[in-house]
């Protein structure tokens, strides 16, 4: 049964390109919006009416610091995909950082509730499959909400469903799926204000977030100190044009 | 006496080399990019600095971070680069609405945020060169809850330097409000937006004053 639920992402994965290569209208950066829209609104209906309420129930219980350990602790077992990712981009370097990091954390950390690596030098590098995609000149594709996941693209869902593959939550003998959602809750429960105030704050929730995912994720894959003018320019160059007045 | 002499000449060259060195390394970084690291370092302290100010209240706070703000960046060219083409087609009145509006607009939104300042730790951590003259600076917020970066563009405007967009965790403001105002005005019109604008703060506006 564990291993049945990556199946069942991938098979929903590909029902959904499926399905959104049928409608084909939309700008340019969201041809599947027929899709997208409809669906954003009902994961975030699904977020308002039953995950925040849990999640401000979580942070009615639990003090601030315990929040971030919990935290810290789902982090620091998601190592196995961010050394895979920096192998696979080619940055052993990294991928040491990361192995430092684990042994550190689980150890003197107490199971990765603490992280006393970055003390010790270790920095924390952001690395997941997607982005290891990404390095590999394979394109996002098509922004698509995904039904109660949310926003991604078909690289970065692949890249998500191997990311939780690797996840030593599906191999050790532990609650897995109790474990994962306390995961989301507490995530969640950490976001809560910048969500609220970016649907109170958005022009347009919808595109806020559309436009908020897929540039965040194209900097996650240049990681943002690899962008040089020497190399094209910033990500967003013609963004700072003044257009000729007429 | 003898080895005395060596461990000193060992000592004035490597005090030479790391002088030559430190020097190097203060070469390398053009004047330009040395006054936009200033110039953000001395934001990054002036807001942490009133944030800090045990005197102050927390409205205060906010509205003399709110001044700050609106010193330090230039809300008619973050407009124009907001509105891009839109802008030329639009006359002085609309003009001069949407740059009110729009920051009033970001005023109200990140006033609230300096609610949950918890003492971070913000450190200037490189600089980058880009198109015309531009200086992105990027800095690093530090939390118990992660880092997160935060990079500024900036333009030498003829008051000086001025931030011209904030770019969090490679989400650029200028981008993403360019992205909403455009779905907005091809659907509904540049009125349609001001206006939306200014809805959304009159909301904000009370939601703040009953919270």
């Amino acid at each position: 049964m564990r291993r049945a639920s990556p199946l069942a992402c991938a098979a929903l994965l590909a029902s959904i390109v499926l399905l959104g290569a049928g409608c084909t209208k939309g700008p340019p950066d969201d041809p599947w919006q027929s899709w997208n829209r409809p669906m954003f609104r009902v994961n975030d209906t699904a977020d308002q009416w039953v995950l925040r309420p849990i999640a401000r129930g979580w942070t009615f219980i639990t003090f601030e610091e315990m929040r971030h350990s919990v935290r810290r602790f789902f982090f620091n077992l998601a190592y196995p995909s961010r050394f895979v990712s920096s192998m696979g981009q080619g940055e052993p370097l990294k991928a040491a950082d990361e192995t430092g990091r684990f042994i550190v954390n689980t150890t003197v950390g107490i199971g990765g509730l603490f992280d006393p690596a970055t003390h010790f030098g270790f920095p924390r590098h952001d690395e997941d499959l997607g982005q290891m995609f990404g390095r590999w000149g394979i394109p996002p594709g098509p922004y698509v909400v995904l039904p109660l996941l949310g926003p991604s693209s078909p690289r970065d869902a692949v890249g998500s469903a191997l990311d939780l593959l690797l996840s030593p939550l599906l191999w050790l003998d532990v609650p897995t799926y109790g474990l994962g959602l306390l995961n989301v809750i507490n995530s969640r429960a950490i976001a809560d204000p910048e969500i609220q105030r970016a649907r109170e704050t958005a022009l347009d929730f919808y595109v806020f977030v559309r436009d908020a995912f897929i540039q965040n994720r194209a900097a996650a894959v240049a990681d943002r100190e690899q962008v040089s003018p020497a190399k094209g320019g910033g990500p967003y160059d013609d963004l700072y044009d003044l257009p000729d007045e007429e | 006496m003898r080895r005395r002499s060596v461990v000193s000449a060992v000592a004035v060259a490597s005090a030479a080399a790391l002088l030559g060195a430190v020097a190097l390394a203060q070469a390398s970084v053009a004047p330009a990019e040395e006054e936009a690291r200033r110039f953000v370092q001395q934001t990054i302290d002036d807001v942490l600095g009133v944030l800090r100010d045990e005197a102050l209240s927390l409205a205060q706070k906010k509205d003399q971070v709110e001044s700050i703000a609106y010193e330090r960046f230039d809300f008619e060219l973050i407009s124009r680069f907001v509105l891009a083409r839109n802008w030329n087609s639009m006359n002085e009145q609309q003009r001069r609405d949407f740059v009110d509006a729009f920051k009033k607009h970001l005023s109200v939104t990140y006033r609230d945020t300096l609610d949950s300042y918890r003492d971070e730790k913000i450190t200037v951590e490189a600089s980058r060169p880009e198109a015309r003259g531009d200086i992105t600076v990027m800095t690093v917020v530090r939390e118990s809850s992660g880092d997160t970066k935060v990079d500024y563009r900036l333009r030498k405007t003829d008051a000086g330097w001025r931030g011209i967009d904030v770019i969090i965790e490679g989400v650029s403001l200028v981008q993403n409000f360019r992205t909403q105002s455009q779905e907005i005005i091809s659907s509904e019109g540049v009125d349609a937006l001001i206006q939306k604008l200014r809805n959304k703060q009159i909301k904000l506006d009370t939601e703040t004053k009953k919270g």
